[in-house]
C-alpha cells in the first residue's frame, strides 16, 4: 500500500516527475556509458599488443621503447645490429621474432619494416590475429600493406603506388622517388596503431635505402627460428618475439638485458602498457568528475521539484496525519518517491545505454576498432548504481524533512 | 467516559494571555451524540484536533477513553488516533490519487492489528452507505461530493473506532444529500455503538442527536 500511495502520489504529478525522471535517466545513461567506455578503452588499450612476451630494442627507458616499437610515437635512441638479433633470434627459449624497422614515412603516416611474421604472430585484444580486408601479405620486395585508417584516409587501394619519404613529416625533402611502392593488402581496422601505419618488407627498406632498382626477383621469405631473409640489413630498431614457454619470460628477459656485444634490453608489453595507461589517470578522473556532477545536478533538480510539491501538499499532509500516518511516514514516502524515480530513471538510462551500445557496437568497431561490450552490469555498473541510489536518498532529504516538519506541525 | 476534559488551555503561538480554548472542565460520555455549535473562528476545529490528538495543549488533562492523550509521545498519539478515532472534515477527506477502495485501505494500514479481511469490510460499508460498485475503483476526484462524503465515513469507521469526530461534514452538501448522508451515518454510529462528536453551524441538525452544547457553553472566555 505504501508503495502504491508513492507511485499514485508521483502519477498525479506526472509532468515534473517524467522530466525529473528524464534528467536522472540521462545522468545515468553518461555515468554508466563513460565508465563502461573507460573501461573497454582500458582492456583495448592494454591489449594493443598481445601475444608478444618480449619487445627488444637498444638501452633506452622501458615506455620509451613501448612508444616507438609499438605506438610509433618518439624515436629510438640506437638500433640494433643484424647480429644481435639473430644471436637473441637463435636463442632455444624463442619461438619466433618480429623485426622492426623504423625510420620512413608517407604523408605524415610511419612505415614500418617488417617481414610475413608480423601478420603472422602480432595479436591485439584478446588474441586477435591482423585479417586483411583486401589483398594479402607481402610477396615481392617493393609491396606494402596499409594499416585501415591508412587506406580509408588516404583513399589508397591495391595497386595503388605509392612513394616513401625519409623522416616523418609530409613534406620531407627526402624522397625515394625512384622506388615506388605497391599496395598489395589493406589490413581490417584494429584499434591500435596499426591501423595508422604502413607495412613493407624488410628488404623493401633495404633495397630502397641502397639504391637498388626495383627487381622482379622475389627475396620474399618468412623469418623463422633458423631463418632470415637473404639480404641482411645492418640494423633494425627494434623486434618483438615469441617464446616457446611463458615460464622463461625472465630468464630470456635477463639474458637480453645482459647481453654482451651491445647495450640490449628487453621489456613485458603487458606491463609497459599498464604502466604508460596509468600515466592517463588524471583523464578517466577528469571524464569521471564530469559523470558525477551530472549526476549532482540531476539529483539536485530532482530534489527541488520534489521540494517545491510539497508546498501544495499541505492538505494531503493533513489527512494523512488524521488517518493516523506519523510524521516518519511522510519522510519515508518522499524518500520513497525519490526512489522509485532513481530505480525508473536506473532501468531507463540503463536500457538506452545497452541499445545504443548494441546500435553502435558495429560502427565502434568498423570505424574505431574499439569493440564494446554490452555487459553493462559490471561489478563497477553496480557500484555506481548504488552509489547513484545514496546520492537520491541524501538529496531528497531536504524535501523529506520540509514534509516531516510540516507533517509535525499540522493542526 | 469517551471524552474528558480538565483545565486546559490552548492558544496558538505564546498568546497565553487570551487562550483561544479555556475549558475548566467537560466531559462526553460513551454512546452519546453530541452536536457542537457555535460561530465559526471559535475553535470548534481546534477542539476537535484536540480530541483527535493531533494537537496539544500547554495545560490540562486530556483523557480519551480512558487514555492520557497529553501524557502520549506524538507516534502514540498517532496509533492511538488511527485505531481509536475516525475523524471527517467538510472536504479533503480522500486521497485524491487514490481510489475509495484504496483510500480505505490506506486507513487500515495505520490500525494496529491491520485488519486482514478489510476488503469484505469495505465493502459491506460502502454498500452500507450506499456508494455504487462502479464508483469504487474510481479516482476519488471523479466522484460527487455525496459519494466522497460517504466514501469518507467508509474511511473513517474502516478500523472500527469507538469516537467519530465530525467537522462540519454536511457543509459541502446540498440539502438533500446532507439528510442522505446524516441518516447513513446515524444509522452506522447507532448499530455499532459509538460516541459521536459533531460540529456544525447548522442547528437544524439538531433531531439527529442526544446533545446539544453551543461551544460558548463549554469554554470560559476571559472576556
Amino acid at each position: 500500500m505504501f508503495l502504491k500511495v508513492a507511485t499514485s502520489s508521483l502519477m498525479t504529478r506526472k509532468g515534473s516527475a517524467v522530466m525529473t525522471l528524464m534528467a536522472i535517466s540521462v545522468a545515468i545513461f553518461v555515468l554508466l556509458g563513460i565508465e563502461h567506455i573507460r573501461q573497454q578503452a582500458r582492456d583495448s588499450f592494454a591489449s594493443t599488443v598481445s601475444g608478444v612476451d618480449l619487445i627488444v630494442g637498444g638501452k633506452t627507458g622501458s615506455l620509451n621503447l613501448l612508444l616507438y616499437s609499438v605506438f610509433r610515437i618518439g624515436s629510438p635512441t640506437d638500433n640494433i645490429s643484424w647480429q644481435a638479433y639473430q644471436d637473441i633470434a637463435q636463442l632455444e627459449d624463442v619461438a619466433w621474432t618480429i623485426p622492426i624497422s623504423l625510420g620512413d614515412s608517407h604523408e605524415g603516416y610511419r612505415v614500418v619494416g617488417t617481414t610475413h611474421a608480423f601478420f603472422e604472430h602480432y595479436h591485439f585484444g584478446r588474441k586477435r590475429s591482423l585479417a586483411f580486408a583486401e589483398g594479402g601479405s607481402f610477396a615481392e620486395t617493393f609491396d606494402a600493406v596499409l594499416g585501415a585508417e591508412v587506406a580509408s584516409a588516404l583513399g589508397y587501394t591495391t595497386g595503388t603506388d605509392i612513394i616513401l619519404a625519409h623522416g616523418l613529416a609530409s613534406t620531407s625533402f627526402t624522397k625515394h622517388e625512384s622506388k615506388p611502392f605497391v599496395v598489395v593488402g589493406v589490413l581490417a581496422p584494429t584499434g591500435t596503431p596499426v591501423d595508422q601505419t604502413i607495412h613493407v618488407h624488410l628488404d623493401g627498406i633495404e633495397a630502397m635505402h641502397a639504391g637498388v632498382a626495383r627487381a622482379p626477383v622475389s627475396i620474399f621469405s618468412a623469418v623463422g627460428k633458423n631463418q632470415v631473409t637473404g639480404s641482411t640489413p645492418e640494423s633494425i630498431t627494434a623486434f618483438m618475439l615469441g617464446l616457446n614457454s611463458k615460464l622463461n619470460t625472465f630468464t630470456v628477459q635477463r639474458q637480453v638485458n645482459q647481453f654482451k656485444g651491445e647495450p640490449l634490453m628487453a621489456i613485458l608489453p603487458g606491463v609497459a602498457l599498464s604502466e604508460l595507461w596509468q600515466m592517463m589517470r588524471i583523464f578517466e578522473n577528469v571524464l569521471r568528475l564530469i559523470s558525477t556532477l551530472v549526476l549532482l545536478a540531476a539529483v539536485l533538480g530532482m530534489g527541488a521539484v520534489l521540494l517545491a510539491s510539497i508546498r501544495e501538499r499541505h492538505q494531503e499532509i493533513h489527512l494523512l496525519r488524521i488517518m493516523g500516518a506519523s510524521p516518519l511516514y511522510l519522510f519515508c514516502l518522499v524518500e520513497m518517491e525519490a526512489i522509485i524515480l532513481c530505480l525508473l530513471g536506473m532501468l531507463l538510462g540503463g536500457t538506452s545505454l545497452y541499445v545504443a551500445l548494441l546500435l553502435l557496437g558495429d560502427t565502434m568497431l568498423s570505424r574505431f576498432g574499439l569493440y564494446l561490450e554490452t555487459d553493462i552490469l559490471t561489478h563497477e555498473g553496480a557500484t555506481i548504481l548504488g552509489a547513484v541510489l545514496i546520492a537520491t536518498l541524501v538529496a531528497a532529504a531536504a524535501p523529506s524533512v520540509k514534509m516531516y516538519t510540516a507533517a509535525k506541525q499540522v493542526s | 467516559m469517551a471524552v474528558q476534559l480538565t483545565g486546559i488551555q490552548f492558544s496558538f503561538g505564546d498568546d497565553h494571555q487570551r487562550p483561544l480554548l479555556d475549558i475548566d472542565h467537560w466531559a462526553v460520555q460513551r454512546g452519546e451524540r453530541v452536536l457542537i455549535h457555535g460561530p465559526s473562528g471559535v475553535g470548534k476545529s481546534t477542539l476537535m484536533n484536540i480530541l483527535s490528538g493531533l494537537l496539544t495543549c500547554a495545560t490540562g488533562e486530556v483523557s480519551v477513553l480512558g487514555q492520557r492523550l497529553d501524557q502520549m509521545s506524538v507516534r502514540q498519539r498517532d496509533q492511538f488516533r488511527a485505531d481509536n478515532i475516525g475523524c471527517v472534515f467538510q472536504r479533503f477527506n480522500l486521497i485524491p490519487y487514490l481510489n475509495a477502495i484504496d483510500n480505505i485501505g490506506l486507513a487500515n494500514t495505520f490500525s494496529a492489528g491491520g485488519n486482514g479481511r478489510w476488503r469484505e469490510e469495505a465493502a459491506a460499508l460502502l454498500t452500507a452507505l450506499t456508494v455504487h460498485k462502479d464508483s469504487w475503483a474510481k479516482p476519488t476526484s471523479n466522484l460527487s461530493m455525496g459519494q466522497q462524503q460517504r466514501v469518507a465515513i467508509a474511511r473513517a469507521l474502516i478500523n472500527s473506532p469507538e469516537i467519530l469526530i465530525a467537522d462540519e461534514p454536511t457543509s459541502s452538501l446540498d440539502s438533500e444529500n446532507r439528510d442522505n448522508f446524516l441518516s447513513l451515518l446515524m444509522g452506522l454510529i447507532k448499530e455499532r455503538d459509538m460516541t459521536l462528536i459533531f460540529v456544525s453551524h447548522d442547528m437544524a441538525l439538531a433531531k439527529y442527536f442526544t446533545r446539544l452544547e453551543a461551544l460558548s457553553d463549554i469554554t470560559d472566555k476571559p472576556d
